[in-house]
């Protein structure tokens, strides 16, 4: 396949390099040595450990509270897959719909989404998106496109070495031993500048080969295809949800979204969005991979073909029926809700505090606000913040406290809202100590903590911690 | 050499041969068979999760829609009889049974715009679409591991190791009528 | 963290559009993405408007920065009485105290009306508190 050619090219590169040099046998011991240029570089790679971190740095880790629309696509998509494990998901806070996968065998996957793609996808179309990235995860495409960048990456350098070797070490060599022929000695330059070209091509066909089976795989799983040419179509920004404005209000926009589509990165390396659409749409309610070999001999001409031989009959023989389009208005979010979702979603990952004013405006409180009370600037009202409660609350007599450590009372009976009922600890001393959320998750307090509010990391609720109070040791003991 | 020796050399390697090949194909078959009972689970429990949801769905939707007991009962009904099925046809039978009552209550209850609106009602809805959606991808993933095992079984040459260990197919799990099969997913 | 005070701004919710708001200096910040939805909302033609900006004059660099890229805004002059600060990137418009109620009214007239009496309706109490 395309991945051996490349490694024909390393080898040749090789033993071209030990040919020039030390003659016949150092031809077989070059392409030896680039073998092993490559192994170690690919160890080096693998062994500076998952960069996924790195990757999504912008990205935050989701639970299923937080979204569960995303969540439960991403495990249907992991069932139809077959997949061993659900893969973690990140959500990134970008303006651009986008998405990928990352990890090198399934059972520590990622899947990533920009907040922008869950705001402009309905469920279908996410369906089709979240099954293109599962399905690069259950291809192991990420082991195999490190692989041969890696292979990429060593051409490059062995290519580079033997240019300036022949240039800087060549003119002596040549002069002084004259048993290589100037001609040799051009060819195998220009096949050296050739080789990484040639080889970056085989990385860019053997990308696009994967994103096709992505493709068609996705379509598989999904049993509909429609979804994902209709995701693309958005994300490739053609159909945009509504053109007119978007038009006009170009200037607004952060990045001109239809001009950024072109920079993502990623897509470099994929097939140009138009004919995945196309070949997508052409399968005409099929849904299997033969079905989107079919349509991509239709889409590409007869004798193109993308998806091996092996992989079409590993898979079903006869092809699969799509299912129906899904118009049920009940399982579609509307495009107000899906928005609102994903603000919602923003502030859960930015830590802001919700707030409802009694008319349904709602208020997001950052931490470092320093105010006690918002007038809500639709109906006047002055919200006060549950903090502010609790420091009202404060002042009031605190219940007694017993000696025990698992001192955690609400303190909220006049507190409005359930939802922002606040947890009260009272320190017994200046050491270590450990109280219990009403979550149930334990909470321990570091003798240097000094602060009024301690959050509960699990349930997010705000726990105030206080000071031990001398007096009322001494009306206990009473 | 000793052309009997010779022989005898080939007969062993013959015999190892086919004996390594012979494991080979069995093993095979054993994991097929494994995957398409794994497969088997995942739909198990997408189904235990939907009994678990009815319960509560039934709840939220009886605070609204007081005239539809029957449509209710029967899901409930449906559900007990799903719970209590033995045997794999009996299941699938009394899970498609559930699947339509399922798809009927919810056609009546497009009719209640103030239950569309309760939050609770609207998670439990998404909960419910998506486990109707996971159930049909593991269908669809049980389907498909038959479909290898049975091809794998019908053809040469692991027909004669299942034959020998009568290795017997798995039974798709298939919805017999085409509206039933429609009336969950559009319904969700 | 708004652009005069520094101090850290309240998100409102206000119809599925997000609004920053200062509480100590009453000024507004809306991003452009939620403007754009704003419009989208008042369902009238994005046209009028946005000419307005786009015919606006440009004025000089002001001394306050945006609060997305932290790149100091720009004054631009919409029907020469009303002097906005918008971010020279995109990143949306910085509303003083007041200035809000003046571009309401500024837009009374024809289709822009309905964008104006949406944007009035948000913040409904503050306005009128001010007008007073």
């Amino acid at each position: 396949m395309l991945i051996s050619i490349m490694a024909l090219i390393l080898m040749g590169l090789g033993a071209m390099c030990g040919g020039t040099f030390w003659g016949g046998a150092g031809a077989f011991l070059g392409a030896l040595g680039a073998l092993a240029l490559w192994a170690v570089l690919l160890a080096a790679t693998f062994l500076q450990g998952e960069q996924l971190v790195l990757l999504c740095s912008g990205g935050q880790k989701i639970e299923k509270e937080d979204c569960p629309r995303l969540y439960n696509v991403v495990e249907e998509m992991t069932i139809a897959a077959g997949l061993p494990k659900l893969p973690d998901i990140y959500v990134i806070e970008d303006a651009i719909p986008n998405a990928f996968a990352a990890g090198r065998n399934p059972k520590s996957a990622i899947v990533a989404v920009t907040t922008e793609l869950l705001a402009r996808l309905d469920r279908d179309e996410l369906q089709g998106v979240i099954a293109h990235e599962v399905a690069h995860i259950k291809n192991l495409d990420v082991r195999f496109m490190t692989i041969a960048s890696v292979m990429v990456g060593s051409i490059v350098m062995l290519s580079q070495t033997y240019v300036r070797l022949m240039f800087i070490g060549g003119k002596k060599r040549t002069c002084s031993k004259a048993g290589v022929h100037p001609a040799f000695m051009i060819a195998g330059i220009i096949c050296a500048l050739l080789a990484p070209i040639a080889a970056r091509l085989l990385y860019f066909a053997c990308s696009r080969k994967r994103e096709f089976l992505a493709d068609a795989s996705a379509a598989r799983f999904t049993r509909y295809p429609v979804g994902l040419a209709s995701a693309l179509e958005k994300i490739s920004g053609r159909v945009l949800s509504s053109e007119k404005l978007n038009q006009a209000l170009l200037p607004m926009y952060i990045v001109n979204p239809l001009q950024s589509m072109s920079a993502v990165g990623m897509f470099s390396t994929h097939p140009s969005t138009d004919e995945r659409i196309k070949i997508l749409r052409t399968m005409g309610g099929r849904a299997g991979l033969m079905d989107y070999e079919n349509a991509f001999r239709k889409v590409k001409g007869k004798k193109s073909r993308c998806l091996g031989q092996r992989t079409l009959t590993s898979g079903e023989s006869r092809g699969i029926q799509a299912r129906e389009a899904n118009d049920n208005p009940a399982e579609s979010l509307g495009t107000l809700e899906r928005f609102q979702e994903v603000t919602d979603l923003i502030g859960r990952m930015a830590n802001l505090l919700m707030m409802q004013c009694s008319c349904g405006v709602k208020i997001k409180v950052p931490e470092e606000f320093d105010q006690d009370a918002i007038e809500c600037p639709r109906c006047g009202t002055v919200n006060t913040l549950p903090r502010a409660k609790e420091k009202a609350q404060e002042e009031a007599p605190a219940p007694n406290l017993q000696q025990g450590v698992e001192q955690a009372t609400v303190a909220g009976a006049a507190v409005a809202e359930a939802a922002f009922q606040t947890l009260r600890f009272e320190r017994q001393g200046k050491g270590w100590e450990s109280f219990r959320c009403s979550c149930d998750r334990v909470i321990q307090i570091a003798p240097s903590f000094r602060g009024e509010f301690i959050k509960c990391p699990r349930c997010k609720r705000e726990v105030e911690v206080a000071e031990k109070v001398e007096e009322e040791v001494v009306t206990e003991e009473n | 050499m000793d052309p009997v020796l010779l022989i005898l050399l080939a007969l062993g390697g013959a015999v190892a041969l086919s004996v390594i090949s012979f494991i080979v194909l069995y093993n095979g078959l054993v994991t097929l068979k494994n995957q398409a009972k794994n497969a088997w689970a995942q739909i198990d429990v997408q189904l235990k999760r939907r009994h678990d949801l009815i319960p509560n769905l039934v709840n939220t939707v009886k605070g609204y829609a007081e005239h539809e007991q029957t449509t209710l009962e029967n899901v409930i009904k449906a559900r007990g009889q799903a719970a209590g099925a033995q045997g794999t046809n009996d299941q699938i039978q009394a899970e498609q049974n559930l699947s339509g009552a399922l798809g009927r209550l919810m056609l009546v209850v497009e009719q209640y715009p103030d239950l569309q609106a309760n939050e609770n009602f609207m998670s439990l809805q998404e909960e419910l679409t998506s486990t109707e959606n996971k159930l049909g991808f593991a269908r669809q993933l049980y389907n498909d591991q038959v479909l290898f095992y049975k091809n794998k079984l019908e053809t040469f040459p692991a027909n004669m190791v299942a034959a020998f260990f009568q290795f017997q197919p798995e039974p798709y799990f298939e919805l017999e009528n085409q509206q039933e099969r429609q009336a969950p997913e559009v319904a969700f | 963290m708004c652009p005069h005070c520094q101090k850290a701004m309240v998100i409102f919710e206000l119809e599925g559009i997000e609004v920053d708001h200062c509480l100590h200096c009453r000024g507004t910040w809306l991003d452009s993405g939620e403007l754009d939805h704003l419009i989208e909302l008042a369902e009238v033609n994005p046209g009028c408007f946005t000419d307005a900006l786009h015919q606006a004059k440009k004025g000089s660099k002001k001394e306050i920065c945006c609060p997305r890229c932290n790149r100091n805004l720009h004054s631009v002059h919409i029907h020469d009485d009303l002097e906005l600060d918008e971010c020279p990137r995109g990143h949306g418009i910085w509303f003083d105290q007041g200035e809000i109620r003046r571009l309401v009214e500024s837009f009374k007239e024809g289709e822009e009306g309905a964008v104006a009496s949406f944007m009035a309706n948000l913040l409904k109490s503050e306005l009128a508190s001010e007008t007073s």
